[in-house]
């Protein structure tokens, strides 16, 4: 520990006791502590617990082994045990730092939601977890005017292959696969596909910065399920952080039949293109729910005016399952080699002719890629896929496909 | 409505090697051919040499043969049926041509002649069908694990060890019909088609090695553990128990409680 970190801790100490001890002084206490090698931390907390006793201490700042600890909580959930003639209560209380769990042999006539006051408890680990004990000569009383709005839960760690349509307060990593920006009654919402080396989730965050390729850290979303898919929740009370290194993503290739049968919503898939259908090309979709439209009419906001989109369709097979797959713009985009604009004027300048749907064609037509998309069931014998990526099969596929093969025979 | 059938990548040494699946007399009933290794087919996914081709009936069909190194597939294009681009590349092409092509199985004439009636196709270069080869391969060697399975083992147990209802129904109709499943020799054309080495593990090394793996508490294994994970391996049933009896007598594994097995 260098004097700059040392002098960072005197500076707090110094401004947390109001400037009562002389930096100096703190200087001189803070380096005693350190030579008896405590944590800084530690050394911090020794010397508030010294000049500053009484102070009311946020949850998410109790650490192990303290003593004389006021704090103030929220009940979270509370039980009376009793056993032997001997009651004990126990629960968990938080407030907006975190949460911890309590144990105590005193009356606690409260209940769940209450705000609580307690004085000079102590904390210890107990079968691996940090617990609050609160004794008999400990203060507690229950604040009436006193409002805890939001309590931060632990989230509970998971890896995206584990998450269930019931999990809540999920915190999980994960690397943007795909990401699509809309703006929905004045929320941004961004959508797209999650994924780390367990696999691949599709979801929704709001009012959130995610961006396609980054990976982040998300502590406290939640799982929903619909039609039989699970889908990634990222709503405001969510925290993200950015992550500097990548999340490795699996990019293991399950088969369409695999993904109809279990469920999965998203994956990567490696199959043939063995049509390109007539349908693709331009189209023109309603400005508000972005509806494809026939004329002008949108079924839902009536006469509007139409922005211009692209769109095409093909019929993916991987061997075990044939099914319909939709390249939206930005795909369109990616494999025309062109954009939106060189696209429309491609149209134009060949008039009669079904360009999008014959360079389509060119491209994909009988040729082997591998397809991140997303699948929609409409019933067991039909399904479509919104492709999010895609790549043609390389030589690094093709000695993939061989290793697999050595190793099964 | 139906489900589009999928299109299998199967060698033309396979799809020879079947039987039409006998109609039940329904309306628009689908064609299936059912092969010696269990693959229930309608529509295939091929690729090779198109030796010759034949117009015939005053230039309304047209016939070609395509050879994918293990054998011939029949194809065939009508003038008034196909899809006018799979008519006139036919028309125009002269073999020899390297294609990738997905058609439909049916059958023609009165002995019943097994066909292919082109619903699209390309030519291709030969990393295209280098990758049509493997998949064919990984697809055929995957249902050959799951036939040596049948052989041994009752449908519900394979159904719980996820394989799927159709493919089983396929491959056990496949077992009852042909009798002779001829698993070694379809193996080994693939080993040679790749040039795999036809060097065997020693099966009472595979058998040591799962007692090994498989033991997650230091108690030892489980019996069940170790057969099915066997199974999956290769071996039969009557094999596993012949090896762990073999292994116990030599002394290189024991049997701590009850069906449970550690190696020493």
């Amino acid at each position: 520990m260098d004097d700059k970190e040392i002098e960072k801790y005197v500076e707090d100490l110094y401004k947390e006791l109001d400037g009562k001890i002389s930096k100096e002084e703190l200087r001189k206490i803070f380096n005693i502590w350190l030579s008896y090698n405590y944590s800084p931390e530690k050394v911090k907390e020794k010397i508030l617990q010294k000049y500053k006793p009484g102070r009311i201490l946020k949850i998410g700042e109790i650490k192990e082994e303290m003593k004389n600890i006021n704090t103030v909580g929220k009940i979270l959930t509370i039980k009376l045990t009793e056993k032997d003639g001997r009651r004990t209560y126990s629960g968990i209380i938080g407030d907006e730092t975190g949460t911890i769990p309590f144990t105590t042999s005193r009356e606690m006539p409260f209940k769940k939601g209450d705000v609580v006051r307690i004085t000079n408890g102590y904390s210890g680990y107990f079968k691996d977890k940090l617990r609050l004990y609160i004794q008999q000569n400990s203060g507690v009383e229950k604040l009436d005017n006193y409002k805890i709005e939001r309590v931060q839960t632990v989230p509970s760690k998971y890896t995206i292959d584990k998450i269930e349509g019931k999990s809540r307060n999920i915190e999980t990593k994960m690397r943007i696969l795909y990401a699509e920006e809309r703006e929905t009654n004045g929320k941004k919402r961004v959508s797209g596909i999650a994924g780390d080396n367990t696999g691949t989730i599709p979801f929704t965050a709001w009012n959130k910065k995610l961006e396609e390729g980054k990976s982040y850290i998300v502590k406290g979303a939640y799982a929903r399920e619909f039609k039989g898919k699970i889908y990634l929740t990222i709503d405001e009370n969510t925290e993200i952080l950015e992550l500097n290194e990548d999340v490795p993503v699996n990019e293991k290739i399950i088969t369409l039949q695999e993904a109809i049968k279990s469920g999965i919503a998203t994956g990567w898939f490696e199959g043939i293109f063995l049509e390109v259908s007539d349908d693709s090309g331009l189209i023109a979709r309603c400005p508000v729910c972005r509806k494809i439209l026939k004329g002008t009419e949108c079924p839902e906001h009536g006469k509007v005016t139409p922005i211009n989109d692209v769109i095409g369709k093909a019929t993916f097979d991987d061997g075990t399952a044939s099914g319909k797959v939709i390249f939206l713009r930005n795909e369109m985009e990616s494999i025309l080699q062109k954009n939106f604009e060189e696209i429309l004027k491609m149209v134009v300048s060949t008039p009669g002719i079904p360009v999008i749907k014959e360079e389509l064609e060119k491209r994909i037509l009988l040729k082997p890629y591998r397809i991140l998309g997303k699948l929609s069931v409409k019933d067991q014998n039909f399904f479509n896929i919104t492709i999010f990526e895609i790549k043609p099969i390389g030589n690094k596929e093709l000695s993939e496909l061989k290793e697999r093969l050595m190793g099964m025979v | 409505m139906m489900a589009r059938e999928p299109a299998w990548r199967i060698f033309a040494f396979e799809f020879n090697d079947s039987m039409f699946v006998p109609k039940t007399g329904q309306e628009k009933e689908t064609n299936y051919i059912l092969t010696r290794m269990g693959a229930k087919i309608n529509r295939v996914l091929i690729s090779g040499i198109i030796e010759n081709k034949n117009i015939i009936n005053e230039n309304t069909f047209i016939t070609g043969i395509v050879n994918d190194r293990t054998g011939t597939f029949h194809i065939s294009a009508d003038k008034n049926y196909s899809p006018l681009k799979v008519w006139s590349y036919l028309f125009s092409i002269e073999p020899p041509v390297r294609v990738l092509l997905v058609g439909k199985v049916r059958s023609y004439g009165e002995s019943k002649n097994l066909d292919i009636r082109v619903e699209n196709i390309t030519e291709c270069d030969s990393f295209i069908e280098d990758y049509w080869r493997l998949s064919a391969a990984i697809n055929l060697v995957e249902r050959i694990k799951i036939m040596k399975l049948a052989l041994s083992e009752e449908k519900d147990k394979l159904l719980n060890m996820g394989y799927s209802e159709e493919s089983l129904n396929s491959i056990f109709a496949a077992i009852e019909n042909f009798k002779d499943t001829k698993i070694d020799a379809y193996l080994k054309t693939i080993k040679e088609m790749f040039g795999i080495s036809q060097e065997e593990k020693n099966p009472e090394d595979v058998i040591l090695q799962l007692i090994e793996s498989l033991d997650f508490d230091g108690k030892g294994a489980r019996y069940e553990d170790v057969v099915e994970n066997a199974l999956k391996e290769g071996f039969e049933r009557t094999r596993v128990d012949e090896i762990i009896d073999s292994l116990l007598e030599r002394g290189l594994i024991y049997e701590p409680s009850v069906n449970i097995f550690k190696k020493l």
